[in-house]
């Protein structure tokens, strides 16, 4: 038989010291939820969030100086646009100081950071190559970085042809488009051929509709008819191409025939 | 032995010991509901910096400024959004000047806590301009 006394006086107590573990643990399950929701991953604030941003924007300001200078602009848009970019910083950046260097690289083929190649082998290159150096210190963070930014569209040519009748020529062109060496969409291409197939005497003659198909990969497919002189002649082709940047990409190429 | 026997004060101990660490725990939890109030504005800058961010990624914001297309860059910043906080977005030029000629916004402020991010913003067309765009957030509590 167990004593009557002890019984009775611990199982209220039991109780009370059940439901205060029980508080405990919501209460430690409350904490835990409010502390995780403090620490949600939110992308800092301050210093790196401006920093991503400025990086962005300089980027933009190169892409955007070659697709000025690839339509016809003088070379000095890049360090125009640049120093623009740069005093809009320097006097809007409130949440942190923000230091913006730059230097267009000048080596081979790049020349004021510039690199215009519209050459007669099939490929053709515009591109700007820009060494950045960013420092931006906030409140809570300092963030320092040198990086180069890259811009390049290329665009590659092959082209053969086929003798119709008299000096009616079937041409078909494989075009590729890429931006910094990936394969990349183009806005439009405009396709001419030489008449005499001489450089001596420049007659381009636009192509009016080529058919062309678009594979999706950067990969273009056209096909026309050109009339030369005579049979002979050999078939010079020039393709110009917008990328989807806006920038501008000449080449040419000469025709093999098959 | 006797000791062993007489579980009561014991017990009460233990129980006072709980009621200590519950209260105690209590308290730690007052400062962390405080500051959870306070970060609020700077997740909603936070927020509005990220959303001007991932929109100028491919030079897509700069567009729809430069072709004045206020209405498509309402419900770009509307999709981004949850329903439940206001927001207005006001285009300036390098000086500064408002160059947004109809409001885009979702209203009226829900609340007088309103966060605001300042983003610089450039273009990538061959016409270079450099844009500030303040994007000012107000979320329900």
């Amino acid at each position: 038989m167990r004593p009557r006394g002890s019984n009775r006086g611990n199982s209220g107590q039991v109780l009370i010291i059940a439901s205060l573990i029980l508080a405990l643990l919501l209460l430690s399950t409350a904490v835990y939820v409010a502390d995780t929701q403090k620490n949600v991953p939110v992308y800092n604030s301050g210093a790196e969030q401006s920093f991503s941003a400025y990086k962005l924007g300089a980027t933009n300001t190169v892409l955007s100086a070659v697709a000025n200078i690839s339509n016809g602009g003088s070379v000095n848009v890049l360090v125009a646009d640049l120093n623009q970019f740069k005093s809009v910083v320097n006097s809007h950046s409130f949440s942190a100081m923000v230091k913006i260097d730059f230097l267009p690289l000048n080596m081979t083929p790049y020349n004021d950071g510039v690199w215009i190649s519209w050459g007669s082998n099939g490929h053709g290159v515009s591109g700007a190559y820009v060494n950045m150096v960013l420092n931006s210190s906030g409140t809570s963070a300092t963030c320092y970085s040198e990086y180069a930014i890259n811009v390049t569209s290329e665009l590659n040519v092959n082209g053969q042809y086929t003798l119709l009748n008299g000096s009616l020529k079937q041409v078909n062109l494989t075009c590729n488009i890429l931006n910094e060496g990936k394969p990349a969409l183009a806005q439009n291409f405009t396709v001419y051929y030489e008449q005499d197939g001489s450089l001596s005497t420049e007659e381009w003659i636009q192509v009016a509709s080529p058919s062309i198909t678009d594979y999706g990969n950067g990969t273009y497919r056209m096909s026309f008819t050109a009339n030369t002189t005579s049979p002979a002649d050999p078939m010079l082709i020039s393709v110009y191409s917008q990328d989807l940047r806006h920038v501008f990409v000449k080449a040419n190429v000469t025709c093999t025939m098959v | 032995m006797r000791l062993l026997k007489d579980n009561k004060g014991q017990i009460r101990t233990i129980e006072a010991f709980f009621a200590s660490i519950l209260l105690l725990s209590a308290l730690t939890l007052i400062p962390a509901v405080q500051e959870h109030s306070s970060d609020s504005s700077e997740t909603l800058s936070s927020t509005a910096h990220n959303i001007l961010l991932s929109l100028d990624s491919n030079g897509h914001l700069a567009d729809l400024i430069s072709n004045k297309s206020w209405v498509n860059l309402k419900s770009c910043i509307q999709s981004s959004l949850s329903p439940m906080v206001w927001f207005n977005l006001t285009v300036f030029n390098e000086n500064m000047t408002p160059i947004n000629d109809m409001p885009i916004t979702s209203g009226s402020p829900v609340n007088d806590r309103i966060a605001a991010a300042d983003y610089v913003c450039a273009s990538t067309s061959s016409n270079y301009a450099v844009y500030i765009v303040r994007l000012q957030l107000a979320g329900v509590d």
